[in-house]
């Protein structure tokens, strides 16, 4: 069996007024996780800690199969990193950036970084500081894309960008995630995007990682189901159903474990399924952190 | 460590502030041809001119270099934590000492004609160019180890009135050492030479120490 491409082990790392808490992670070698969270989460420490930029006081870190950060430096040559608060050099060029990326990249493809400065638009001599947002960011992904590195870790790189830019960078992800060799970790507070291009998903709400499972599943397991309670009735108390309105014969409720055998166990307890609907993945992001929430 | 990757760093550091630099190493010779060619008038411009240069290198150099980094981005790159620490003070003393040594070259000539001392006075420009340099390299530790632009500023501006401030307690020193100082021939007192000899020490010790503290530091970004 091969190793997993990142493994995170009990990961804390505690600060005045936050705490990654307990984390434990895997990403096998070739999948693509979406990591949903919002502000103030964790992902960017998570992210940073993966990088070995963030000694955690507790736990292990794995990426690559090199133990994290000891031996950072030969995990970073495999590793390419995109964060939102990157920023490149403002008063040299792309070309000067490339060829700095390229002098220490023994993998770097010039063939391959002109063919993706083509795809997003972007001329080679441009300073950086004219460059828009959406450019910047295209920019980071051209010199990361282009090392050919075997993860990569993509903290929030389509947050502020406009939809064309986000779809541009979001097509050419995808055609890099066709190399089954190639894992990712994407983190965004914008489920679509997560959802388009994940194939596993990991909810983070308040330094905890929440939930984590293939998309697919997560998709196919939450459900949304509308209900009547019938005056002389109560709402029966079912594992892993969250009532969202509890007053009132008309209820909302939704649920992480889905299947026929609850609607069966509703109508036995004489209430009426009027609807059983899928939810996205936002909503499912939601419904996880306000259960996580309320059992915390 | 991996010493070619501190020279790649210490390179882009020197491409990345390349004017700035250049037009020190262009402007300070000139200042000093000003100086060693024109009245005491055009002198005296060009020593607030250098001061001033010198002032620049040991604020605005470490807060550009150090402070105004792009750290995510250099530290998403194979770079580990001592590479990073060892080319941010080799960069900078680099970048430094050109300025430092066209200081070093002038302030004898600006000793003997604009304050009409003669060559006994070399070992008292010899500490006052030591603690420009010892200035410098603490200026650039506290920028490394704080990340603070504030205590940066206020560590190097403390500094620079410092080298100024102990001017006045110059005439409390032995008088044979004033009177040495007075005289036609520089003369290297046991004094002097200890005094160099501390002010390297203390130099070493402040980037030894600047180095363990920065590449021990648990969250390095």
């Amino acid at each position: 069996m091969t190793e997993p491409a990142i493994h995170m082990n009990g990961v804390t790392k505690r600060y005045r007024d936050f705490t990654l808490d307990n984390v434990t992670l895997d990403i096998e070698t070739g999948s693509i996780m979406g990591l949903i969270g919002p502000n103030g989460a964790g992902k960017t420490t998570l992210m940073r800690t993966l990088l070995g930029l963030i000694r955690p006081d507790a736990g292990e870190v794995r990426v690559l199969g090199r133990q994290m950060p000891a031996e950072q430096v030969r995990a970073k040559e495999e590793v390419g990193y995109v964060s939102e608060d990157m920023r490149l050099y403002e008063h040299v060029s792309i070309r000067w950036h490339m060829n700095f990326v390229s002098r220490i990249y023994p993998t770097w493809d010039p063939a391959y970084a002109e063919v993706l400065l083509d795809r997003f638009d972007l001329a080679a001599s441009h300073s950086v500081k004219g460059l828009s947002h959406g450019q910047r960011v295209k920019a980071m992904l051209t010199l990361v894309l282009a090392r050919r590195p075997r993860l990569l870790i993509l903290d929030e790189p389509t947050t502020g960008l406009d939809p064309i830019a986000r779809h541009e960078v979001l097509a050419e992800l995808m055609e890099v995630l066709a190399d089954p060799d190639r894992s990712v970790l994407f983190s965004s507070h914008n489920t679509q995007d997560v959802e388009q291009i994940s194939d596993v998903i990991s909810f983070m709400d308040r330094g905890r990682l929440i939930d984590s499972s293939d998309k697919e599943l997560f998709l196919d397991s939450w459900r949304r189901l509308r209900i009547e309670v019938s005056a002389d009735a109560c709402a029966p108390e079912l594992p892993n159903l969250i009532y969202d309105r509890p007053d009132g014969s008309l209820k909302v409720a939704t649920t992480n474990r889905f299947d026929d055998a609850m609607t069966h166990q509703l109508r036995e307890a004489g209430v009426t399924v009027h609807a059983v609907e899928s939810m996205t993945l936002e909503e499912i992001f939601l419904a996880n952190v306000q259960l996580s929430r309320g059992a915390a | 460590m991996n010493l070619p990757m501190v020279r790649t760093l210490v390179i882009k550091d020197l491409r990345i502030h390349r004017w700035a630099l250049l037009g020190l190493a262009v402007g300070l010779p000139a200042i000093g041809l000003i100086m060693a060619l024109s009245n005491s008038g055009w002198q005296r411009l060009g020593m607030i001119l250098m001061f001033n240069s010198m002032i620049y290198m040991q604020i605005f150099l470490p807060i550009g270099t150090i402070l105004g980094e792009k750290k995510p981005f250099i530290m998403s790159l194979p770079v580990s934590p001592s590479d990073y620490v060892a080319s941010k003070i080799a960069g900078g003393l680099l970048a430094f000492l050109p300025t430092w040594i066209v200081f070093a070259a002038v302030l004898p000539i600006v000793v003997e004609r604009d304050f009409a001392m003669a060559a006994g006075a070399l070992p008292l420009a010899a500490i006052v160019l030591a603690a420009c340099l010892l200035s410098y390299v603490a200026t650039s530790g506290i920028a490394l180890i704080f990340e603070s632009t504030l205590a940066t500023v206020l560590v190097g501006l403390l500094l620079v009135i410092a080298v100024f401030a102990v001017m006045p307690l110059l005439g409390r020193l032995p008088d044979r050492l004033l009177q040495n100082w007075a005289g036609e021939v520089a003369i290297w007192d046991p004094e002097v030479l200890a005094t160099l000899g501390a002010m390297g020490l203390l130099a070493a010790a402040t980037i030894v120490a600047t180095f363990v503290l920065v590449r021990r530091r648990v969250s390095f970004i």
